[in-house]
């Protein structure tokens, strides 16, 4: 008797070890949790809607917006989860297990969510109001369109700009921001000269975050002065002609002008140095604004501007930097079991009042043309420093780098960041990347994989 | 089913059940997923197209042309050997100070095993800043002490990789201390109550008496701390991200980029089948060595 109540005991041990474990792999929600719906007084008949972002500077005017309108529409309950890290990662992990929210935040081109199988075409909800509201940012081919099919729609750009703190330039006696890089390095010499008992450098990247500073800094450099690692013209690649760009900011490296331990340095680490008047220079786009301004994540006291960045040889340099997440903004997850509503709240975001007091309240450009007509600029520096203008910025076409390539080795950025560093010779590097990046698309055009982009009379500086 | 096998399962069946559910996860999440990636290292798979066959190419590409790979070997070789060559001393140490009769001897303890049960992504972190080259604690207290006269880079291309090992050191000490601790204590009193009539002093005990007799739990230790540390990723993802220019990339770290290579908004596609195949070579290299440390201290040991 005593025997089979141990096997008894012993089984129901057992049992409860086993539900235990296969309890832990429910899903779970992760990220920000709701601060302002407790799902606990949640109703039954709300709709919840789960919105993932990888966006945290506009993180309180988004929750604001997004509390309004889930108490003017009762049948809605709309949930906002922020990724800042591995956002990328975390979304097509859970796209792959099933647990993909309804509406994300489109960083990439639309061949990239397509490939994964990742988004819904929004076409069914498109109205002629929404064709004229966008006019010829609505379908952009590659970026948010493939094969005719919509899957996101426009909403702001990142624009990219030379920051430079004006007391910094004003102090040391420099005529104004640098208009050429060969300006740019002297000025950081002289500033670096001056300020450094002080602990106040010249410039500064985020290089431990080799490709924010790869896209950011370098790409944007050499789109401004009408040239790009990718020649759209032949169709290949070519990255020597990056080496003007590398050299400038490897000699400050070299010369000690940079801001000491670049290596390790992250953007949020930088800005707090910028916003505490240590650094003289960088280049990043125009989430500053609002980073900067009274109520941002570092206010700074420091009276700062941002100016196109400089060109190479030239005062005028005729290209453009490329507008950042331009043509995308969200879109409805494949597995959305109620796109109908996520589209709902998609309108809701992609309104022109709402586009236009993001602005307003600084925290991006927006692009939509209907929404930028009646959007002003706010009151707050650097606002109207980074507006778009037809002069300084446009969309470039989708490069193969960004659609899927596969290539052997290092990433461009990263060995961006080892010429930088003085780690390797930087026409050797170069062309070792020409040549696997080349070899790769090669490939990949022979498997079908990614195509070979030509476009024979492109021309940035138009 | 033969008898024999049924009395076995009769005699058996409870302890059968308790060791079910870790058989269970153990083909989940381990046999399936080496399956997966014993199968995918022949083949070119991204995650979305279907995979195609390549035999041995993987492979070719990893032996011929993936020299990043190999120095992140090296580097796995210095950051591993760093580790040990001061954590295992170290943690002895503290394990014969800690068996002793001094005061406090158990808050020491907790305090020294603390680091063991902090997340290593928190703890990197924490120490991302206090490392910081321009304006982190260490460098501020080294200068007021005048120590040194200018900030150190503790990121930079010379001393990442030490900087790695420090936060390596820091985290593991108080564990392998816990088991040298552990060991300690199965010493009888008798040997050195022995030792100490046949006039041996506090020196001679520790080489003559604890060390020959804390073989097989040094044998134990060294193999955990020597695998555990060719493992090592963690906190230099979060120090370094690998860098700079790749001085403190490490194998595994390597493997991780190979199937998760985006960084922030920069996408860049996978290659699950060569990273499948990195991680069986990395496999390989780790167990090759940790069977040949078991060989060489078989034959020490007896």
């Amino acid at each position: 008797m005593r025997k089979h109540v141990l096997i008894i005991a012993r089984g129901i041990i057992v049992c409860c070890l086993l539900l235990a474990m296969f309890s832990a792999c429910t899903p779970q929600s992760s990220g920000n949790t709701d601060p302002l719906h407790d799902p606990g007084t949640q109703s039954a008949e709300k709709t919840e809607i789960l919105l993932w972002t990888n966006q945290r500077a506009d993180l309180v005017f988004r929750e604001e917006k997004r509390a309004a309108f889930n108490n003017a529409n009762p049948d809605l309950n709309v949930k906002m989860e922020v990724f800042t890290e591995d956002y990328a990662t975390t979304l097509e992990l859970a796209v792959a297990s099933g647990q993909a929210p309804d509406i994300f935040q489109v960083l990439n081109n639309a061949r990239y969510y397509l490939d994964r199988n990742m988004l819904q075409p929004l076409d069914k909800y498109v109205t002629d109001d929404l064709k004229q509201r966008y006019g010829n940012l609505f379908m952009i081919d590659e970026v948010n369109t493939i094969d005719g099919k919509l899957y996101t729609l426009a909403e702001r750009g990142i624009t990219f700009r030379l920051i430079y703190n004006k007391d910094i330039f004003e102090a040391v006696g420099l005529p104004g921001p640098p208009k050429t890089t060969e300006q740019m390095y002297d000025y950081a010499k002289q500033i670096t000269e001056w300020g450094r008992k002080d602990g106040i450098y010249g410039y500064a990247m985020q290089l431990k975050s080799t490709a924010s500073v790869g896209d950011r800094v370098i790409d944007q450099t050499a789109r401004r002065n009408g040239f790009f690692s990718y020649d759209f013209i032949n169709g290949k690649f070519n990255f020597s002609v990056m080496k003007p760009i590398l050299s400038v900011y490897r000699k400050m490296y070299e010369e000690g002008i940079m801001f000491p331990g670049i290596e390790g340095l992250e953007i949020d680490p930088l800005r707090t140095q910028f916003a505490a008047g240590k650094i003289g220079m960088y280049i990043n786009g125009n989430w500053e604004t609002a980073i900067y301004a009274e109520n941002g994540q570092f206010p700074t006291k420091c009276n700062w501007g941002a100016v196109t960045i400089p060109g190479i040889g030239t005062e005028n340099p005729s290209g453009k930097t490329n507008i950042n997440n331009a043509g995308k903004s969200w879109g409805i997850s494949i597995s959305s079991e109620v796109p109908d509503l996520a589209w709902r709240y998609i309108e809701y975001l992609l309104e022109d009042d709402y586009l236009a007091e993001y602005q307003e309240k600084g925290y991006g450009t927006i692009v939509v043309p209907s929404a930028a007509k009646i959007a002003k600029f706010p009151d707050m520096i650097g606002a109207e420093d980074f507006a778009m203008k037809d002069t300084l910025d446009m969309i470039w076409p989708v490069s193969p780098e960004t659609a899927g390539l596969k290539f052997e080795g290092k990433n461009a950025y990263d060995t961006y960041a080892a010429i930088i560093l003085g780690a390797v010779d930087i026409d050797a590097a170069l062309a070792d990347l020409t040549s696997r990046y080349n070899a790769g698309l090669n490939a990949g055009e022979k498997d079908g994989t990614v195509k070979r982009v030509v476009i024979p009379n492109f021309d940035p500086t138009k | 089913m033969s008898d024999k096998v049924k009395r076995l399962l009769k005699q058996n069946f409870s302890t059968y059940l308790m060791v079910l559910p870790c058989v269970v996860l153990l083909i989940v999440f381990v046999i399936y997923p080496l399956c997966w990636v014993l199968r995918y290292v022949f083949f070119t798979y991204d995650g979305l197209r279907p995979e195609k066959y390549i035999g041995f190419g993987n492979f070719v590409r990893l032996f011929t042309r993936d020299h990043d790979y190999w120095k992140s070997v090296y580097n796995t070789f210095v950051y591993a050997a760093g580790k040990l060559i001061i954590t295992v001393p170290l943690s002895f140490l503290l394990a014969v100070l800690l068996n002793s009769g001094i005061r406090m001897k158990n808050l020491f303890r907790a305090i020294i095993f603390m680091p063991t049960i902090i997340s290593t992504a928190v703890m990197s972190l924490v120490f991302y800043f206090m490392f910081n080259s321009y304006n982190g604690i260490v460098n501020q207290v080294l200068l007021r002490t005048s120590i040194i006269s200018s900030p150190i880079n503790w990121f930079g291309m010379d001393l990442a990789m030490v900087t790695a090992i420090i936060v390596a050191i820091w985290g593991a000490v108080g564990n392998y201390m816990i088991y040298f601790l552990a060991g300690l204590q199965t010493i009888p009193e008798e040997m050195y109550e022995v030792a100490k009539i046949d006039g041996a002093n506090r020196m001679q005990i520790l080489f003559f008496i604890v060390i020959p007799l804390m073989g097989p739990v040094m044998q134990m230790v060294l193999m955990l701390s020597i695998i555990v540390a060719l493992k090592g990723f963690q906190s230099i993802m979060v120090l370094t991200g690998g860098g700079p220019a790749g001085a403190t990339d490490v194998m595994y770290l390597y493997v991780y980029r190979s199937f998760f290579p985006s960084q922030g908004e920069v996408l860049f596609a996978p290659q699950y089948g060569y990273g499948s195949a990195v991680a069986v070579v990395t496999a390989a290299i780790t167990g090759f060595i940790t069977m040949l440390y078991l060989k060489f201290s078989n034959k020490r040991i007896n």
